[in-house]
């Protein structure tokens, strides 16, 4: 007896001799490692241990605890297990294992100890179908049969597991609301849940209290039913928020579209609510399939569900809400249908007269979709960007003046001047010296579906003798652009003529419309300066620049 | 009997430490990796024997047109320090007289390598003196002068540790720059 504790203290002193796991010891708590199988607390005769992360159990665990046949090759050192047909091959010490024929490597080889034979209980038990799972809580492996489970009639998700302590089941929880749509969905009592892998899992009677539904587990069968469909009772609309019910909460991302502007929604799990659309529902086909898919055997019961379903799928339901089709009104139509069936999908469509961005707010009674109308075009839209500002002096000039504030004069002049055309609306990224991002003026530009975008900006180098006027585009459509604008501003400044390049700055390269980057003239030369900084010579950049649109306008338009 | 039960306890609580707690995988820490002091020139009399090395170094004609070609010969211990020499390389030009620096005075956090990329954590009180064309020039000097080294695939340029859109204010550096864009330029 007492002889066998040596090589265990042996085996500790070695432990605590290593640094890191020595220290590792003394902050510990010390936890032995506990087994539940099918439901039930297991002590077996030799304790399991974790072995590179794995836990390893003695076989008559995996033979007693999942039902499995072991037969124990004393010569081959071999470990056979059969269980429904699954046949797995584990040999003492080696990582190559044997499922169904097919080699497979595993992180931990069986061991020997005590004279036990010690198996990776959840390469096992998952080779032959069996859910395990490690909670981490109580330092638990728990390993159960892998209940057939069904969501709304059809098979639930791989990722949604079920764990069985004593005679209550439980399941990962954001595996199923990721199912409604619920992203990061906040669970009202996570402390009656364990830990399972590092996710959260629930008993199915708290699943009903916190999402709603029916969870129902056959214990002697073994299966696990999901009943959690969402009704869209109404959609309306009241002012610029859009209100989407259901009877249940959903979650949905939407999805923005074009020419016309929409938004488009689409609900997980969710049907329509009969008194929504009176003719939709009640129909016959569904009971007919209803009774086809009772006469199938009891495995076969989603089968059945899905039959139902393409049965429905058939009706193709669209209803359209009244809206009346006024020109200014936000939402020029609002329409909803049966998407898809299988799985069941509502599709709501808000369509805009004019694009909008919007805000989605979830609650326990559907999704509040807010409207957040962008400003109407009215006419040729132009952007004028000043460069630089605010924290981003932009180059410095000679005289310790600096970029910002040449660009930022040269485009109020611009813009002062092009409203004086009522065919333009004019739309300035910056009147002020504040920094903008370049996604921002980018944004800017893009969100107004800008026709075209200007952007001012002023050159410099070491070299105090380099000058000159040079314009840049990016996008193919930008070029003929690009060329009357230098035209115009090299007429205008007289300085040297850099050309028209292509370079791919940030501002000309992502925004969607002909778009300009101009470098007037030299702030690090003396006398380019000394006129771009000279308040009758920033107007006559502004003119010039304004009469290189009014060009493009009227050759292009 | 109880003595061994706790002895048998600790042991395979000594297992399980060793496992790394369970099933969960452990993943390792990133190892924080020490600031290196920009542009450290100093010479160390008694350092580590330096690898001398002729590389290429660009610069601008007088007329901020086209990129110009030195050869230079810098010295550095290991490849941390020859891309911080090949980088302060920049800025001093043989020929003053043709030559202008793209980089003047270029301060940055640290400069770090990471399965072929480098990355520069630039400081964002630099002053940069350059407009777009500019600012295109300088990149491209410093992407060409780095991509020499064939180890180096690509170059991330972060402003205080985070990703920007632009260093000044007209080149996007919101994606690491690679190999292939400069061959495609």
């Amino acid at each position: 007896m007492k002889r066998s504790l040596y090589p265990m203290l042996l085996m500790l002193l070695v432990l605590l001799l290593i640094p890191g796991w020595a220290a590792a010891a003394t902050t510990a708590q010390d936890q032995p490692v506990n087994l539940i199988i099918g439901g039930q607390a297991v002590t077996p005769d030799v304790p399991p241990v974790i072995k590179g992360g794995r836990t390893l159990v003695p076989v008559r665990v995996i033979a007693e605890g999942l039902g499995a046949e072991v037969d124990w090759n004393a010569e081959k050192k071999t470990a056979e297990i059969t269980r429904n047909g699954q046949k797995l091959v584990l040999t003492l010490n080696s990582r190559q294992a044997v499922v169904n024929g097919k080699p497979v490597q595993l992180d931990t080889p069986p061991v020997i100890n005590q004279q036990r034979m010690l198996l990776p209980l959840r390469f096992v038990g998952e080779s032959l179908g069996i859910t395990v799972g490690w909670e981490n809580n109580n330092r638990t492996v728990i390993a159960n049969e892998t209940p057939q489970a069904t969501l709304n009639g059809q098979k639930a998700p791989e990722a949604v597991k079920f764990y069985q302590v004593n005679d209550t089941l439980y399941m990962t929880v954001q595996t199923i609301a990721d199912q409604f749509g619920l992203k990061n969905h906040s669970w009202k009592r996570p402390e009656r849940g364990l830990n399972m892998d590092g996710l959260l899992a629930l008993p199915l009677d708290q699943m009903e209290s916190e999402l709603g539904g029916t969870f129902t587990w056959s214990q002697k069968k073994n299966q696990v039913e999901i009943e959690r469909i969402s009704y869209l009772t109404d959609v309306k609309q009241k002012g610029e928020t859009v209100h989407i019910q259901t009877t249940l909460p959903v979650g949905s991302e939407a999805i923005v579209l074009n020419g016309p502007h929409r938004i488009v929604l689409d609900l997980p799990q969710t049907v329509l609510d009969e008194d929504l659309v009176p003719l939709s529902y009640g129909n016959k086909e569904a009971s007919t399939a209803e009774k086809e898919s009772d006469e199938a055997d009891e495995s076969t019961d989603e089968d059945g569900q899905a039959v139902e379903d393409e049965d429905q799928t058939a009706e193709a339901v669209q209803a359209d809400k009244d809206v009346e089709p006024v020109q200014d009104e936000l939402v020029s139509d609002l329409r909803f249908s049966q998407f898809h069936s299988s799985p069941n999908t509502v599709r709501v469509v808000i369509e805009l007269n004019q694009k909008s961005k919007y805000n989605l707010t979830y609650t326990d009674r559907g999704i509040e979709v807010q409207l957040i109308p962008q400003p109407r075009k009215t006419g040729y839209l132009i952007v004028v960007d000043a460069g630089h500002g605010g924290k981003d002096p932009g180059a410095l000039g000679v005289t310790g003046n600096h970029e910002k504030d040449y660009t930022l004069a040269v485009a109020n002049k611009t813009v002062e001047l092009l409203k004086q055309y009522p065919e333009f609306q004019v739309v300035s990224t910056r009147s002020t010296d504040v920094f903008l991002e370049l996604s921002e003026r980018v944004a800017i530009a893009n969100d107004w579906d800008a026709d075209l975008f200007l952007s001012i900006h002023a050159n410099s180098f070491s070299n105090p003798k380099s000058g000159g006027t040079e314009s840049f585009y990016y996008n193919a459509n930008s070029k003929e652009f690009a060329q009357l604008v230098h035209k115009h501003l090299q007429g205008a400044t007289g300085f040297q003529d850099r050309g028209v390049k292509s370079s791919g700055f940030y501002v000309i390269k992502h925004t969607k419309m002909p778009a300009v980057l101009t470098e007037t003239g030299f702030l690090s030369n003396p006398a380019e300066n000394s006129k771009l900084t000279s308040p009758a010579f920033q107007e006559k950049i502004a003119k010039s620049l304004v009469a290189a649109i009014r060009e493009y306008y009227q050759s292009y338009q | 009997m109880k003595n061994r039960r706790r002895l048998i306890g600790l042991a395979i609580f000594a297992l399980v430490l060793v496992a790394g707690c369970g099933q969960q995988n452990a993943t390792p820490a990133p190892t924080p990796t020490p600031a290196p002091q920009p542009n450290t020139s100093a010479e160390q009399p008694a350092g580590p024997e330096l690898t001398k090395q002729t590389i290429s170094v660009f610069y601008s004609d007088g007329d901020l047109l086209s990129l110009q070609e030195e050869k230079q010969e810098i010295a550095f211990a290991d490849d941390l320090e020859k891309y911080k020499k090949a980088i302060a390389t920049l800025e001093v030009p043989k020929d003053k007289e043709k030559h202008f620096p793209l980089w003047v005075d270029f301060k940055y956090h640290s400069l770090t390598f990471d399965k072929g990329r480098i990355t520069i954590d630039s400081d964002g009180k630099n002053l940069y003196n350059l407009g777009s064309g500019g600012e295109g020039m300088a990149l491209e000097a410093l992407t060409k002068t780095l991509f020499q080294f064939p180890e180096v695939e690509s170059i991330a340029i972060l402003r205080d540790g985070e990703v920007v859109d632009s260093l000044m204010g007209h080149v996007e550096i919101t994606e690491p720059f690679t190999r292939d864009q400069l061959e495609n330029k």
